[in-house]
Parts: C-alpha cells; sequence; structure tokens
C-alpha cells in the first residue's frame, strides 16, 4: 500500500504522503506531530481521537477552517496549513492578559464588539487565529466548494422505518442485532463488520502471532462467530455509517461521507462502544499520547508507517496486548508497562512476545522528549506523586495508553435515555433496558452498556 | 515529581487546577461549573471531559456518583455544515401568530 504517493503542500512545503491515507496519518510520516496549538496556554496538540471528535486536528485545508484532518483523506495538491497563532501564547501572554482582566469587569458583554461593523470585521478578524479557531473560508474555496454544497442539498435520503436500530457492528452490536427479531438495521462507521478490533485480530493471525497473546484467539473467534450470526439472521447492515444525531421519538440522523440520512426506529440498541479516556495526570495532552481505540484507527484505517518506531504501550487488558500485538507485527519496537488489574494475562503475552517489560509502577506524568517524543515517567504503584519514590522515565514516539475508555453516551441521551455517572464504568451510563420519550424501546449493550446483549435482548422477543 | 498542567478539557484548555479552583468559588453544580471554567462547551461538546469532571465533582462534593446527571447534550453530536443541514427534508414551523390566529 506504500507504492502510490500523492503530494500534498503542508506551510507551502511539499510532502509526499501515502495514497487513502488521513492528512493526519500523513503528517506523522513525515516528522509532523503538532497539528494546532490550544487555546489558552498554546500548547502543542496532535491526533488523539482520530475519530473527529475532538479539537487537537483542526486545520486549514484548502482555504477551509477547521477541518478535522484526522478523518480527511489526502488528495494530490491538498494545501494543509496550521490555523491557531500558538507561538503567540504561553506563560508571558497569560502574564499580560492577567494584566488586562480590569478591562473586563464583572458584566462585559462580548457583543460590544459587534457594532458598528467595521469595528466588528476587525475585532474578528483579529481574534479568530489568536483562538485558534482560524480565518474564515478563503473566497475561492468558498466558490469551489459552491458545486459540493448544491449537490449536498439533494433531499436527504429517508431510510425508511425499522423495528430494531442497531448503532455499532462490534461484538455486542453483531449479537444484539442477531436476536432482535423483525426488520434489523446494524450501522457501523468502519468499513467491516466487527469494527478494527476484528480486522487487527485477523492481521495477527496471519502474521501467526494470535495464539501467543492470551485472550486475542478467543477474542477473533467471539467476533467471528458474531458476524456470522447476524449474517445468518438476515440482518442488514450499512457500514461507513455514523449515527450524528438522535432525537426524541426514535429519529436517527446518519451520516456516509458527507451525505446525511434519516430513519426511524421503533427500537435502538445503542453498541456505539467507548471512548479513549487516558486519564487525568500532567502532560496528559502531549502529542503523540494516544489510546488503543485510535491507534487501531490509524493504524488499520489509514495503515500508519510505524517500522522501527520506539512505541511504549502501559496500562492493562485485551485492548494493550491488541496494540502490542499488531504494533509489533508492524515493525514497530515495543516496550510494555503493564499497570493494571488483568496483569497476568499481559505478562504472559509479554513473555511470550518477549517485549520489554516492565511491571507495578503506575503512570505519573508526560512530557514533551527530545525531537518531539514523548516522555514518560512512572512511579511506584500507589506513590504516583509520593516524594522520594524512586522513577522510571521512558521515551517513545507515540505512548498508548490503555484504559477500558468510558461509554459512548452522546445519542442515548439525546434520545431521552437517562443516563448514570457509574466510576467503575468511567463515566455515564445509559440503560440497559429503558422506554423513551415516544414509547421507543432502548437498550444499550457491550462497552457502551451494562449487561450482555442476550441478557437484555433475548428473553423479550420472539424471532 | 512533574509539575506539569492536568488537563481536564482539552477544547477549552480547562486544567483540573481550574476546576477545583471554580469549585472552591462556590461553582459547585456542573451547570454552574460548565458555564464558568468552559468545561463541555468545545468543540467536542463533552466528549473529551464531561464524564471525567462529573467524576471529579462527585469526589469534590463527596456525593454518590449516581446521583449526577450529565448537562444537555444536544443534536448533532459531530460539526455539521449547513448544506447538509440544508439537505434534511424537515417540515417548516409554523409561525407563532398563525396557530393564535382564527
Amino acid at each position: 500500500m506504500a507504492d502510490q504517493t500523492v503530494t500534498i503542500r503542508f506551510e507551502g512545503r511539499p510532502l509526499a504522503c501515502r495514497t487513502g491515507t488521513s492528512v493526519a496519518a500523513a503528517l506523522w510520516e513525515n516528522g509532523i506531530r503538532d497539528l494546532s496549538h490550544s487555546p489558552k496556554y498554546g500548547r502543542p496538540r496532535g491526533v488523539t481521537c482520530a475519530r473527529g471528535q475532538c479539537t487537537a486536528c483542526l486545520m486549514r485545508v484548502d482555504g477551509v477552517p477547521n477541518v478535522r484532518v484526522c478523518e480527511t483523506p489526502v488528495h494530490e495538491g491538498m494545501d494543509v496549513r496550521r490555523q491557531d497563532t500558538g507561538a503567540f501564547y504561553g506563560a508571558p501572554m497569560q502574564r499580560v492578559l492577567a494584566a488586562g482582566d480590569g478591562l473586563f469587569p464583572v458584566g462585559f458583554y462580548y457583543k460590544w464588539f459587534t457594532r458598528p461593523p467595521f469595528v466588528s470585521r476587525a475585532f474578528l478578524r483579529g481574534i479568530r487565529p489568536l483562538t485558534g479557531i482560524g480565518r474564515l473560508p478563503d473566497r475561492s474555496a468558498t466558490l469551489r466548494a459552491l458545486p459540493a454544497a448544491t449537490a449536498a442539498t439533494a433531499p436527504a435520503r429517508d431510510l425508511g422505518r425499522w423495528d430494531t436500530v442497531v448503532v455499532g457492528a462490534g461484538a455486542a452490536g453483531l449479537r444484539a442485532a442477531a436476536v432482535a427479531g423483525g426488520r434489523v438495521l446494524l450501522l457501523d462507521e468502519n468499513a467491516e463488520p466487527g469494527g478494527l478490533r476484528l480486522a487487527a485480530l485477523r492481521e495477527l493471525r496471519a502474521a501467526g502471532v494470535l495464539e501467543r497473546c492470551d485472550g486475542l484467539a478467543r477474542a477473533l473467534a467471539t467476533l467471528d462467530e458474531a458476524v456470522a450470526r447476524a449474517q445468518d439472521a438476515g440482518v442488514t447492515l450499512r457500514l461507513g455509517a455514523r449515527v450524528v444525531a438522535g432525537y426524541a421519538g426514535g429519529g436517527l440522523l446518519v451520516r456516509t461521507g458527507s451525505e446525511l440520512a434519516t430513519l426511524q426506529a421503533e427500537r435502538v440498541v445503542w453498541a456505539g462502544g467507548a471512548l479513549d479516556a487516558p486519564g487525568l495526570f500532567p502532560g496528559n495532552d502531549v502529542p503523540g499520547c494516544l489510546g488503543p481505540r485510535a491507534l487501531l484507527r490509524l493504524l488499520v484505517r489509514d495503515g500508519l508507517v510505524v517500522r522501527g518506531m520506539p512505541v511504549l504501550v502501559t496500562g492493562s487488558g485485551l485492548d494493550l496486548r491488541l496494540a502490542a500485538a499488531l504494533l509489533t507485527v508492524r515493525g514497530a519496537q515495543v516496550s510494555l508497562v503493564v499497570t493494571g488489574p488483568e496483569h497476568r494475562h499481559d505478562v504472559a503475552a509479554a513473555v511470550e512476545m518477549k517485549w520489554p517489560l516492565t511491571t507495578g509502577l503506575a503512570l505519573a506524568s508526560l512530557a514533551r522528549g527530545a525531537q518531539g517524543r514523548v516522555a514518560a515517567v512512572f512511579a511506584p504503584a500507589g506513590t504516583a506523586n509520593g516524594p522520594g519514590a524512586s522513577h522510571l522515565r521512558l521515551e517513545a514516539d507515540l505512548v498508548v495508553v490503555c484504559s477500558r475508555g468510558k461509554p459512548a453516551y452522546d445519542v442515548p441521551f439525546q434520545l431521552g435515555a437517562e443516563l448514570v455517572l457509574d466510576p467503575a464504568r468511567g463515566g455515564f451510563v445509559a440503560p440497559d433496558d429503558a422506554l423513551l420519550p415516544g414509547r421507543i424501546g432502548f437498550a444499550a449493550v457491550g462497552e457502551a452498556g451494562g449487561r450482555r446483549p442476550e441478557d437484555v435482548l433475548g428473553t423479550e422477543v420472539t424471532p | 515529581m512533574s509539575r506539569d498542567k492536568i488537563f481536564l478539557c482539552r477544547c477549552e484548555d480547562v486544567t483540573l487546577h481550574e476546576f477545583h479552583a471554580a469549585y472552591r468559588e462556590g461553582f459547585t453544580e456542573i451547570e454552574s461549573l460548565k458555564r464558568y471554567t468552559g468545561v463541555a462547551t468545545g468543540f467536542c461538546q463533552g466528549k473529551g471531559c464531561l464524564a471525567e469532571a462529573a467524576l471529579e465533582l462527585a469526589q469534590l462534593r463527596g456525593t454518590e456518583p449516581g446521583t449526577m446527571r450529565p448537562t444537555n447534550i444536544r443534536p448533532p453530536a459531530e460539526p455539521l455544515t449547513f448544506a447538509q443541514l440544508a439537505s434534511l427534508d424537515v417540515p417548516a414551523p409554523a409561525a407563532p401568530d398563525a396557530e393564535e390566529a382564527p
């Protein structure tokens, strides 16, 4: 896949990129890790979620500001620029701003700057780059975008009415779809059912390392079986389709590429999985710190080249073993610091795969190291910030922090589900059995919910 | 031991320290903390920080986490263009005075 290349321009400089990859991955392979700077402290930010759901990768592409480059494929002649003035910020500017606090008394109203119009225009021209939201689109970009914009204003497709709509075709979503009964629509934003984990596990099987990591062979069997069961059950599957909004009464808005579609569900099964949640520690915004889900997107979806790259994988669990194994197969130099509860399986895999391994430590902080690398500091578990503890400092190009993540909850909330904060799950959890406004059935399953899909759905439906 | 910032919200650059300071200033509800610190108001609309902020607040207040509710999450869940929204076949809302007129 590395044979064909296109040339993009970054800040006017030509860069060779692999075709079909995302701008963010292409920039990373060309040694550009800082995509933007944060709005207040001007800190460098690099690709973080790789799913177009955070601020870190907003750039100006072909004259259009706020493009999420982690999900935007490269094309020949593409013009990519940073859109903020990050160097302007930092501690000195913070002091200047603090000194000017008196100019903004309680009751200060930002709309004072909107009249007369010429003041507003001048103000916006100055303030937009400073806040990192970029200048307005170029006039030429607006004209170029017109045909696309008018095409998109063709009426959105209506996907019709379904007995059950399952959102997310991971293990839980596939199994839920198989047992739901009636007319079932299964939606997933990835290219294949089973998601990025299934694609990664198949690659590991082909490379012959699957059996060497505890639990991965069983995970592949589970996913393969779930895909087969959903197919046997006659489930309608739509791929590359992301649910971007839910409405009380069971209406869903689905985006495929730039096109929207609407549909109506009598029952929604939310299998939207979990979001990466590396956690709260000093330097948790350093470019190069990723969660396992973002890493899989970059490796599987974008084919990010990591050959010879030092990568530190930390945390614990199946995602840690999957990430470390896939990185190894792709030729990265993997080292492991296992910090969590599934310790035994991780250690067994590390021994089998000959990964350099450290245990008994907890991640204390991240910082920028030499040449844009990430420097990770670990302290003995339980004394992360205690004085006098002996610390371990490691540097790597990527640090993958594998936690179980936090349940995705936005669409369930929009549908009217009542969310409950659960520290054990790391966030807000949607109910696994509820009747929502408009008499819409609802169940959250898998990483996004509570019980196994069979327990939630198997009893109440006659297939 | 690192003295670097701990980021609670990356979109609006809200640190854990600032969140705690706001709590000490008397903003003890997730809704008022959202408005005062900017947590959950950025580009990601809270995907990166709302759960973390709510867990932190439950700990600060010493209350049962199960009593915490999220702030409002309005559709859409990710930014869409006006052209995309214009493609939706939504009936125009009736003018307010049309309903009252006989």
